[in-house]
């Protein structure tokens, strides 16, 4: 599969969610519904005129290179989501089911000593380390200082 | 206006204003040395923290991330090539060189002081424009703060270098999030798939970190190894001589500045163009331009001087109309109305106390953080030699933190991971983020005032059309959505010549 094809994809999906958007406005009364309609009609078009642009035929390419400002696109990147794209990605998601577990003491200690070690591959003792240091400066800054009271954790009835 | 700068002077000189301010200080030299984090990044984590400040410290450890971000950033472009931020560009053509040529230190002096200069030049130039200013924005009503919203989202996207199609994409789904929750003018709730916690809207905070902060991350743990994709070189001395060259240098310092102040205050040009304008013109009027790009030290204080110039030119389209100037100035926009300053035109009326500690906070932060910068030069630099798989989970913590820490809701650490891997994305597919962060700060603002403005037209449009401010912004928006086709058909010519 192609970048282009890529790119075509990624603006078809966006129409569907304006379009998508556009439908639930609709079912607003009229007064609650006025500037949300305006907002995905705006939208759109303006996706579809994305999508367009991303078709193969020498108009995409004209109205793509004119809405640029530039006479010759950029070369994108390889626009493939890779392993290692979604493993960041995962990551990342893995932090928020720490937290929302743990709550944000346990939560980040252990998502940080767990990326640490297993993702980044560190020894787990410089792991621990960073771990605790992140977890005290938290607890110092919002807990101590802020009097924020932070999140326990579903796990310990936060 | 003497008495509102004196009266900024002293919120901002207590001991608590001055603690913020060298915090700001150095977050800012920290954050500026890491590439791609950079200015509104920085702002964005630290907003949290000034979660139980008043206004004025707020504003003071503000002030002090932006006048020291530029100088941190200058110190990569200097010793391993890479700029710290995007406006540090133009420095690595000749401040690398140098330091090739065993001359870093006085490559970052000449930087730190261009820098410092720079600054203060430019606050200058924000203090003669704020009374003009304010005399404008008194004769602003719904139909202009209508406009102004649209202005600021156009002239964005038409700043975000070829992306200006998927730029407004990007904003009208800024927009479409920002009417998530209650319906300010009728009552009733809207898009909120029936979720209690998104009854209040999405925060732009918590949207702030995600799009910002942890996508950032994403994109770093990806790339792996070290910031630095170079050692850093390890002798830095002669600092001194750097620091005397560019006073000896000051028509360079003044034409860089002037550059920096001026075109950082047009929305939408960005900072890093300020750098290299101010780079070529200190190259055109040089005696020796073939000794550009190979160490001349001019090539360092001209970009450098613009580079911090140009935070106080971007401050007054942002402080006096709420339409930023750049990427910062989106996020500087999410901590003002954190702190209960609405951006736009009656800011500079209701809260002048509040701009002035801004101002004197920016003004100190360029010096200070040049001293002090210059002090713990080698130790920043080691920064950038830190494994990304330290830097990307105690980072990531710390902004999840951040994002529950002001309404200490959990949902709003869902928004934020959220809004991460949505910004991971869009930076992936070249949706630029920070029209859809604009469009989430200023969607209240422009929804308001278009009922409003729709009422005082009884029904129609026609009033945006009918007060000459208004109709001049209308005609601003139409040269915004021009400008891409225009550049278009300069490239073309170019091309055929």
């Amino acid at each position: 599969m192609s970048n282009n094809t890529r790119n075509l994809i990624v603006s078809l999906i966006v129409l569907a969610l304006a379009l998508g958007y556009l439908g639930w406005a609709e079912s607003y009364p009229a007064e609650r519904a006025e500037v949300p309609r305006l907002v995905a009609w705006v939208t759109l078009v303006l996706s579809a005129i994305d999508v367009f642009a991303h078709t193969r035929t020498a108009a995409g390419r004209r109205t793509a290179e004119l809405l640029s400002g530039r006479a010759h696109l950029e070369a994108e990147g390889d626009l493939r989501i890779t392993l290692e794209e979604w493993l960041a990605v995962a990551w990342m998601g893995a932090s928020l089911a720490a937290i929302l577990l743990g709550g944000f003491l346990a939560g980040i200690f252990v998502y940080v000593a767990g990326y640490m070690t297993i993702h980044g591959r560190l020894s787990w003792r410089l792991g621990l380390y960073v771990a605790a240091g992140t977890v005290f400066s938290c607890w110092l800054v919002f807990d101590e200082l802020l009097r924020t009271g932070l999140y326990r954790g579903f796990l310990f009835g936060g | 206006m003497l008495d509102a700068l004196w009266q900024g002077l002293v919120l901002t000189l207590t001991v608590k204003g001055i603690a913020m301010l060298v915090l700001g200080v150095i977050v800012g030299l920290i954050f500026g040395v890491i590439p791609g984090i950079g200015g509104p990044n920085a702002l964005a984590l630290c907003i949290p923290l000034t979660y139980g400040m008043t206004p004025q410290d707020a504003m003071a450890l503000a002030g002090g991330i932006m006048g020291s971000v530029s100088f941190g950033g200058s110190i990569t472009s200097i010793l391993i090539n890479t700029p710290g931020n995007a406006p540090n560009a133009a420095t690595c053509f000749d401040g690398y060189p140098m330091a090739r040529q065993g001359r870093a230190g006085a490559a970052i002096g000449a930087a730190g002081t261009a820098a410092a200069l720079g600054g203060v030049l430019g606050v200058l130039l924000l203090l003669a424009v704020v009374p003009i200013a304010k005399q404008i924005v008194m004769s602003f009503g719904p139909p202009e703060f209508f406009m102004l919203s649209v202005l600021g989202l156009a002239c964005i996207a038409v700043s975000t270098g070829g992306m200006f199609l998927r730029g407004l994409v990007s904003g009208g789904f800024g927009l479409i999030l920002s009417l998530v929750g209650v319906d300010i003018i009728n009552g009733g709730t809207r898009f909120t798939f029936g979720i209690d916690a998104l009854y209040d809207g999405i925060g732009v905070v918590p949207a702030l970190i995600g799009l910002f902060a942890l996508a950032e991350m994403i994109h770093l743990s990806i790339a792996g190894g070290k910031v630095a994709r170079e050692d850093a070189e390890a002798e830095i001395s002669g600092v001194w001589d750097g620091v005397v060259e560019t006073f000896r240098q000051w028509p360079t310092v003044l034409r860089g500045s002037a550059i920096g102040a001026v075109v950082g205050a047009i929305p939408g040009v960005g900072g890093t163009i300020c750098g290299f304008l101010a780079y070529t013109a200190a190259q055109q009027v040089s005696k020796d331009p073939d000794s550009f790009g190979k160490g001349n030290i001019l090539g360092v204080i001209a970009p450098e001087s613009a580079a911090n110039a140009k935070d106080g030119g971007h401050l007054i389209p942002t402080l006096a109309f709420g339409i930023p100037a750049g990427a910062e100035m989106v996020v500087f926009l999410g901590l003002m109305i954190l702190h209960g300053l609405e951006p736009g035109p009656r800011l500079l009326i209701d809260h002048e106390d509040v701009i002035f500690a801004l101002i004197v906070s920016l003004t100190i932060a360029c010096i200070f953080a040049t001293v002090f910068g210059l002090l713990i030069t080698r130790w920043l630099a080691l920064i950038t030699l830190i494994d990304v798989h330290i830097l990307v989970p105690t980072v990531t913590a710390i902004s999840l933190v951040g994002a529950y820490a002001l309404e200490q809701k959990v949902s709003d650490v869902v928004i934020s991971v959220a809004f991460g891997i949505v910004g991971y994305f869009l930076i992936k597919f070249r949706y630029p983020r920070v029209t859809m962060i604009l469009a989430l700060v200023l969607g209240d603002l422009a929804e308001r005032s278009f009922y409003q403005s729709i009422k005082i037209g009884d029904g129609t449009i026609g009033i945006f059309f009918q007060r000459s401010i208004s109709l001049t912004l209308f005609v601003l928006i139409v040269a915004a959505f021009l400008l891409p086709g225009l550049r278009y058909l300069r490239s073309r010519a170019r091309d055929a010549k």
